[in-house]
């Protein structure tokens, strides 16, 4: 090892980590892009049936909350125009003018949803006359059959209830387990509910609300979306309302749903729209017009790709020459290229300083890309049954005594036929979501086939088997390598870490210490005595 | 543990190629050892026997002329002319109605040869995997003194040469394993050779030690190899001919002729430290300073003998 090696080994290494420091320090762009999980194009549309006066018809539309983020809006009023009014019941979108036509104009939003956990406050003390809170403890009158069920309710869960908190929590429990959910029992009053046992998520959430008030505890109701399938009510994404409930605890507002369990945390399908409203309507106010909600995941990959797109554009126009700006069916391409050079330094270690045998130099490699796209056991199987088939195929070849170029190019058609008649019952019975044969290493795997029998006639059974063992175990780990979704975001965000593994070759390839496998193969001097 | 083999001297694969390959054998020397055909060329310049070349093939139009060459020859050997570690090599040792007895018994005809050499012209067995040239040799009958430790095959001698000077010798011998062929990686013993007197010691096969032939069961060790001084000098005048710093000569035995030059090898293996039990980095460290020009052949092997002995 002499200087000039370990200067430019730390050459590299310098110029990759500098790199990375003054992106990330000085002009401040984030390691890696923030992946944002749950990302939803929520669309809500007004049916609009014409008559003659001008209309004012509401909508609800999301709320900005530390659960919601807000993306982007856009709206289209098909002629009708738009204004938004903020109320502490929600944000209302209201569609102005005269429609002479059926109309639907929408309002949609993009929005990225979180899943929340919320602190309750472990003393809660009630009934404290907070004026703002007011509102939200009147019990509307309620008639004599109504208030006989509740009463009746109330004395079964309140065995002996001093604790408010473990009182709203036993409603809870009530309203969650002991009354079912169906959305097809709609009822009026509360004794219906009460007598069935069973309601609609409006009528359980009103039961939770008169009991929770009753209690001397502010509470709500919410009107929303919960993006889950069993909610949808078409093919197209449109979901139903839901309700559920928000208590106020010493001052903050916490949310439940008796729907689906949820105390005090709520995960990231709901989307509240509305509160303290039991009836859509009051917002539309409107008879010729009906409300439509429709919701569609969006890739949140793509979504963050673009955000860091225009992250990077921003912060300095040199970031704007990036892999993030290239097109995103090529930015998954080098999503994989970028992490082929790591497969190489597996392949260093376990020739260089294991030692052990492969067959090919960038074999193992090509392979693992190969498994990464389909997965490590259908991998395997499937080069495996590929050699098999075009193994037999040479040994019959053998015997028609071809010259060497034909021979192996009957070998390769073989073996993409194999691959066409392969995708074809695939595609028809699914072993592997998506085959692309793109980067199985056909003709790579035809000389394989080729050089395996030789070694065979060559070097025998074990041999062979040595050398095939070694090709498949570098392909395994390189597998669980290139299965690391942080290294390849990291690669592909700065491909510059790509310098330091140059340095990485330029030490090992001066390494002139003993490989692992010749303790074995020397073992004859470790016995000896010195 | 890798103390105690570097204690004892022993060259790895990583030493081999990062401190003595790739320092002292130039690229463009390679061919002189890699290619057969160009190491006997340069091999006649100097007046090293070599065994006789019949034919060499160099296009598949040529292979017409395969019977014809062949008519009148009892045994022969088909070689690759850039074969790397014995491989593409087929010893015929007798005939029979037509057919043709290879040194492990099977039976081949002459359209099966025919395949083979095609073979060997498409690179198959080519050391850098392009095309390449066959050759039609003379087959080596094996030295009367070597006859009782060798099954089948052809036993050879390989001395490794650093420098011009020979430092490591090795009698290669055939089993049953290794089909006739004398290559260790294959199965062959591997016996080591007191450079100094020429005479064997113990051996080793795969990578356990060995002391008498296990298909011949005679004892390995005590044989005086026939020529020792000429073998010596064919090895060391190797670098005359192919001015590799580094590298292995393979030398026959003939039972008329004497010792013939097969090949040098710019890759001579490392199993080589077993059959002496003695490790190779101690005693190319040696040489490491020594400046073999202007040195005759037989100076560097008086030189090269005097430093052994004084190492032991």
């Amino acid at each position: 090892m002499k200087p000039y090696h370990w200067i430019s080994a730390g050459f590299f290494i310098l110029v990759a980590i500098s790199l990375i420091l003054y992106k990330t320090l000085v002009i401040g762009v984030p390691f890696v892009p923030k992946f944002a999980r749950n990302i939803w194009n929520i669309e809500i549309s007004v049916r609009v049936h014409p008559s003659t006066s001008t209309r004012k018809i509401g909508f609800p539309i999301p709320r900005q909350s530390d659960r919601i983020s807000i993306k982007s809006s856009q709206y289209d009023g098909k002629g009708m125009s738009l204004t938004i009014e903020k109320t502490p019941f929600g944000i209302r979108g209201y569609w102005r003018g005269k429609i002479t036509e059926k109309r639907t104009p929408f309002y949609r939003t993009i929005v990225e949803i979180k899943e929340k956990q919320y602190a309750i406050p472990s003393l809660v003390i009630p009934s404290k006359s907070d004026p703002l809170m007011k509102e939200y403890l009147v019990v509307d009158e309620i008639d004599a059959k109504d208030l006989q069920s509740i009463k009746k309710i109330e004395k079964e869960i309140f065995v002996e209830s001093t604790n408010p908190l473990k009182s709203v929590k036993e409603i809870f429990y009530f309203v969650y387990e002991e009354v079912l959910t169906n959305n097809k029992r709609q009822w009026k009053n509360i004794h219906e509910i009460v007598d069935h046992l069973e309601a609609d998520s409006l009528g359980k959430a009103r039961l939770f609300n008169i009991l929770a008030r009753r209690l001397k505890i502010p509470s709500r109701i919410v009107g929303g979306i919960i993006l889950r399938p069993e909610k949808k009510i078409d093919t197209k994404g449109r979901y139903e309302l839901s309700y559920w409930n928000e208590i106020n605890l010493e001052g903050k507002w916490i949310p439940l749903c008796t729907n689906y369990g949820n105390f005090a945390y709520l995960t990231d399908e709901y989307v509240p729209l509305f509160w303290n409203i039991e009836d859509i309507n009051a917002i539309i106010n409107d008879d010729f017009a009906r409300l439509k909600i429709s919701a569609h995941q969006i890739d949140s990959t793509q979504f963050a790709v673009q955000e860091y797109r225009k992250q990077l554009q921003k912060s300095h126009w040199a970031l704007a020459y990036s892999l993030y700006s290239l097109p995103l069916n090529v930015q998954s391409v080098f999503k994989i290229l970028v992490l082929i050079p790591f497969g190489a330094v597996v392949l260093v270690i376990f020739r260089n300083i294991i030692g052990l045998k492969t067959f090919g130099i960038f074999m193992p490699v090509l392979l693992a890309l190969f498994f990464h796209e389909t997965g490590l056991l259908f991998g395997i199987a499937f080069f495996t049954a590929i050699v098999a088939v075009g193994f037999s195929l040479r040994y019959m070849l053998k015997k028609m005594q071809l010259l060497a170029v034909p021979h192996l190019s009957i070998i390769l058609t073989v073996v993409v036929l194999l691959l066409c008649i392969f995708a074809i019952i695939n595609y028809k019975m699914k072993f592997v979501k998506e085959f692309t044969p793109a980067l199985f290493p056909i003709v790579i795997t035809t000389i394989f086939i080729e050089r395996f029998g030789l070694m065979l006639d060559e070097e025998g059974l074990q041999n062979t088997l040595y050398s095939l063992m070694g090709t498949l175990i570098i392909a395994t780990i390189s597998y669980f390598l290139f299965s690391i979704p942080m290294l390849q975001t990291i690669v592909f965000t700065h491909p510059e870490i790509l310098l330091c593994l140059i340095s990485i070759f330029i030490l090992m390839g001066k390494y002139t210490g003993y490989r692992l496998t010749e303790l074995i193969r020397f073992r004859e001097f470790l016995k000896k005595e010195s | 543990m890798f103390r105690k083999l570097s204690q004892c001297g022993v060259l790895g694969m990583n030493a081999r190629i990062g401190l003595f390959m790739l320092p002292y054998n130039k690229r463009s020397d390679y061919p002189k050892a890699d290619d057969k055909i160009i190491t006997f060329q340069h091999a006649s310049l100097y007046r090293i026997p070599v065994p006789e070349n019949y034919a060499i093939f160099d296009s598949f139009g040529s292979l017409k002329q395969l019977s014809k060459i062949v008519s009148n020859l009892k045994s022969f050997v088909i070689k690759p002319a850039k074969g790397a570690m014995g491989n593409g090599i087929i010893v015929i040792v007798d005939r029979c109605n037509g057919s043709f007895i290879r040194a492990d018994g099977k039976i081949e005809d002459i359209n099966s040869l025919r395949y083979h050499i095609s073979h060997i012209l498409s690179g198959f067995y080519s050391i850098d995997g392009y095309p390449d040239r066959a050759i039609i040799q003379y087959k080596i009958q094996t030295h009367n003194a070597l006859q009782h430790i060798t099954y089948r095959g052809v036993p050879d001698v390989r001395v490794i040469v650093f420098k011009g000077f020979p430092t490591m010798a090795m009698l290669r011998l055939p089993t049953k394993k290794s089909g006739g062929r004398a290559n260790l990686h294959q199965g062959g013993i591997g016996v080591g050779i007191d450079i100094n007197t020429g005479k064997t010691a113990n051996g080793v096969m795969g990578s356990t030690l060995v002391t008498i032939h296990p298909d011949t069961g005679r004892n390995l060790a005590g044989i005086a190899i026939p020529f020792w001084n000429k073998i010596l000098h064919l090895a060391a005048v190797g670098y005359e001919i192919s001015h590799l710093g580094f590298f292995g000569a393979d030398i026959a035995l003939d039972n008329e002729k004497g010792p013939l030059l097969l090949e040098l090898n710019a890759r001579p293996g490392l199993s080589i430290q077993l059959a002496n039990m003695a490790g190779l980095r101690k005693r190319l460290k040696a040489f490491e300073c020594e400046n073999p020009n202007g040195l005759l052949p037989e100076e560097r092997i008086q030189k090269a003998l005097a430093i052994l002995q004084s190492l032991v």
